[in-house]
């Protein structure tokens, strides 16, 4: 039982431990600088959604719409490069996001309603919006240096995309473990209740919750198409799945209140390894959908195994001896 | 000190109406600075929406709220907060996920430019549960703690905020004997601070300890307000029901049957083992123990909500195998859940859809639930047991604790069991409610049901049940016969301490 509970509160890193052995057994020369700079890579567009995720989940709420904000984001960007320039234009990108963010957020906390369901419509929104200003075609940017500047590999591993990931990851630790705001979001999602009654700005945190998550969806949106050179309405279709996987493989749990930054970190390096293994074995795309998905599964399942075993023992009241009515009999 | 900075309360005239409801008219309130003040009354009369009010949850319809003399206006609870009036829920109402100090400092975290000051809080919140005599390590996660403890963490964190009113509604719910004298401890030397200190409590004899002046509420009106000197409990009861609470567990006489329910060296392998004991019609069997001696979880196997692993069960003298609850209903066993909200009513339906809901089947043709029959059933129930309001559409959420253990009991009832199983099925109710729900338990066996009534309190153990078993470790005593029983052998055999 220990073991379980020891395991489970460590998974993040046996898992990703299994994950890199079997692909260093199956892929060979896996462990190769550019194998890993270029997993770190792709792992840095999940990871980027992923880290306003887990903000999110901690405070109890869901964003599903990343992966439309990503595209809307990045076709802004690519758009407007041509007239107002590559950065202010990449700037607007990001803004684009944020703004997503904010309607998201506004929403959820003025409508009062689900953001599982309410993501699930902007999701459809944002996407559409991007089919629409684009007609359904990819566009592509006015300059191809600066992708190849952007995709270039630097000390052996890092991409500027990776590094960007790897230090956001370090300050949402630092965010979540050393500061107020920090420690209130988990209030927020583990007890909405208490965290109101104790005076915390419930409304504000999961607003401002949600602007961060659309801004970092923008932002991984603006990265991947300075380095693609193109805005594409598909772009990131498939992205939410991968990132909610990351999460949760990173064991921050969907209810709100439990999550950590370095847990995202090793979902998401874990979906990034994987991803890229299963690419050099030239394992199709919705194979490794499949993959991602079992994965889930056994978290989900493996999770329950180990909380509900281990919960406090039930809680009633001690052998009370008095009771108001005897005591009223008059004796 | 002059009287008006003596008062650290002064609530006049306050009403409160919510559509269609009058939950408070015209109740004057006034506390003093350092004493204890406690508030009594059935469920329903008033003292929750009372302490709404005071806290800010509810902005009062009329009335003037006074604290330390100058008069207030509280939109939120953090007005109240802010004015020094702090509230204990009798539910715990922290975060699991975060630690002990976390938890005593929630909303007001000591730090610079937001990055957290983590040892100066833990330092602080050690200095206050040590303050209050908790040996509760201030780095453990909250939720990792027992429920008593939790209880005392919610106590610290309102004495923490060094509060100049603090409410504590119903606090020893969760607290044994000894953990509620801890409790009195503090709150005299909180009282002996200055502090104003409102008491709320179901238990009276808590209040004659602990109380100074005692406020009686009933039907949402002020009834009366005194010096706890020189009241006892038989005149509070008597100002909170407005009437004599006479014949306290008025059981009549059933006659007792063949046997219905019974269990033959049943365990689940790790809670409790060989436990055995019959129920027959016609009589009430009290299943008593200390917390987690077993006892609901014996009652939960048998109702199939967990697995057994040895023993048999036999209903109406056949033996049945029970893995699931819908089969445990179809043997004719039914089972009233201790934890009322969480697993007995549903809480957005009707009283009508929560009666009929476990006999659905029963009142459909061609998978149409026929209305009338639905309707009229629910509304004898209604009126057999007296469900207030009588209005079989009211969503039961809005009932007071005891109406929506009457509904949950019909519900059950209306599935026709040869054997109910009621787990506590008076916590929390008042004392009125609970008096009809022991009359409804004796109509039941009167017409041949057997039932099984776990419960903590020995007088209603002692003056409901024909026979009781006991429950210590996982283990069930023999049952004693009505002429063993007694508090002092009860509380032997539940503790261990065999009698010489």
């Amino acid at each position: 039982m220990r073991f379980l509970a020891l395991a489970s509160r460590h998974r993040v890193v046996i898992i990703l431990g299994l994950t890199l052995i079997i692909s260093a057994l199956v892929v060979p020369g896996y462990f190769s600088a550019s194998t890993l700079g270029l997993g770190l890579d792709r792992a840095a567009t999940i990871g980027l959604i992923a880290i306003g995720l887990t903000v999110l989940l901690i405070a109890g709420q869901i964003d599903l719409s990343g992966g439309a904000v990503f595209a809307l984001a990045g076709i802004v960007s690519v758009i407007l490069q041509r007239e107002i320039g590559i950065l202010p234009a990449a700037i607007v990108g990001i803004l684009a996001g944020m703004l997503a963010g904010a309607i998201n957020g506004a929403l959820v906390v003025g409508l009062k309603v689900n953001s599982l369901v309410l993501t699930l419509a902007t999701m459809l929104i944002f996407r559409s919006l991007a089919h629409w200003i684009t007609n359904s075609q990819p566009v592509s940017g006015a300059d191809i240096m600066l992708s190849l500047a952007l995709a270039k590999i630097y000390l052996d591993v890092f991409t500027i995309r990776s590094a960007l990931f790897i230090i956001l990851i370090v300050l949402l630790h630092v965010w979540l473990t050393r500061t107020i705001p920090g420690r209130n979001v988990f209030a927020v999602g583990s007890n909405p209740a208490a965290a109101k009654e104790s005076g915390i700005a419930s409304d504000r945190i999961v607003f401002l919750g949600f602007v961060f998550a659309g801004t970092l969806a923008g932002l991984a949106g603006v990265l991947q198409s300075l380095v693609t050179n193109t805005g594409s309405p598909v772009f990131g279709s498939e992205l939410t799945v991968a990132v909610i996987a990351a999460v949760v493989v990173g064991g921050t749990r969907l209810g709100g209140g439990r999550g950590s930054a370095l847990g995202t970190l090793g979902g998401v390096l874990t979906i990034g390894s994987l991803t890229i293994a299963m690419e050099f074995q030239s394992v199709p795309a919705y194979v490794q959908q499949v993959v991602s998905g079992l994965i889930l599964i056994l978290l989900v399942v493996l999770d329950r195994a180990v909380t509900t075993k281990g919960r406090a023992p039930g809680t009633r009241p001690a052998l009370v001896r008095d009771n108001p009515i005897t005591q009223g009999g008059n004796t | 000190m002059t009287a008006a900075a003596d008062c650290a309360l002064d609530m006049r005239g306050i009403s409160k109406t919510f559509p269609g409801v009058k939950a408070l008219s015209d109740v004057n309130f006034a506390v003093r600075f350092g004493t204890v003040h406690a508030v009594v009354g059935e469920n329903g009369a008033g003292k929750s929406t009372l302490m709404k009010v005071l806290n800010g949850s509810y902005a009062p319809t009329s009335g003037t709220i006074k604290v330390g003399g100058a008069e207030v206006r509280m939109r939120r609870p953090a007005d109240a907060q802010a004015l020094g009036i702090r509230m204990v829920h009798q539910e715990i109402n922290l975060v699991p996920d975060l630690t002990v100090a976390e938890n005593v400092y929630l909303g007001r975290m000591p730090g610079r430019w937001s990055f957290l000051r983590k040892g100066e809080m833990v330092r602080k919140a050690a200095a206050v549960l040590d303050e209050l005599g908790a040996a509760i390590n201030p780095r453990e996660r909250l939720g990792n703690l027992s429920i008593s403890q939790q209880q005392l963490v919610e106590i610290a964190k309102a004495y923490a905020a060094q509060p100049r009113i603090i409410v504590l509604d119903e606090p020893t719910s969760s607290l044994s004997e000894h953990e509620t004298a801890a409790l009195f401890r503090i709150l005299r030397k909180m009282r002996d601070d200055g502090i104003a200190i409102i008491y709320i409590s179901h238990r009276l004899k808590e209040v004659l300890e602990i109380a100074d002046e005692v406020t009686v509420l009933r039907d949402g009106s002020m009834i009366e307000t005194r010096p706890t000197e020189g009241i006892t409990a038989a005149q509070m009861i008597r100002l909170m029901v407005g009437r004599e609470v006479s014949n306290v567990f008025p059981k009549s006489p059933a006659e007792i049957g063949e046997s219905v329910l019974r269990v033959e060296r049943i365990g689940d392998g790790t809670r409790f083992r060989d436990v055995s004991f019959d129920v027959r019609a016609g009589e009430i069997l009290g299943l008593t123990g200390l917390v987690g001696a077993g006892r609901t979880e014996v009652a939960r196997a048998i109702f199939g909500l967990s697995r057994l692993v040895e023993g048999t069960v036999s209903v109406n003298g056949r033996k049945v195998s029970i893995n699931s609850p819908s089969q445990a209903v179809k043997a004719g066993i039914a089972y009233v859940p201790e934890d009322r909200k969480g697993d007995g009513i549903v809480p957005g339906m009707s009283i009508r859809e929560n009666i009929s809901l476990p006999i659905l089947r029963r009142l459909s043709r061609f998978g149409r639930i026929k209305r009338g029959a639905d309707r009229a059933l629910a509304a004898d129930y209604v009126k057999q047991f007296s469900i207030s309001p009588p209005d079989g559409e009211r969503r039961i959420n809005l009932l007071s604790g005891g109406n929506q253990q009457k509904a949950v009991i019909a519900k059950w009832l209306a599935a026709k069991p040869s054997a109910l199983i009621l787990d506590e099925p008076t916590r929390g109710v008042d004392v009125g409610a609970k008096a009809e729900i022991h009359n409804i338990i004796g109509q039941l066996v009167a017409g041949g049901m057997a039932v099984v009534m776990i419960s903590s309190e020995l007088p209603e153990i002692l003056g409901v049940c024909d026979r009781v078993v006991v429950m210590r470790d996982g283990h069930a005593c023999e049952p004693l016969e009505p002429a063993e029983l007694s508090e002092e052998r009860i509380m032997a055999l539940a503790t261990g301490e065999e009698m010489a």
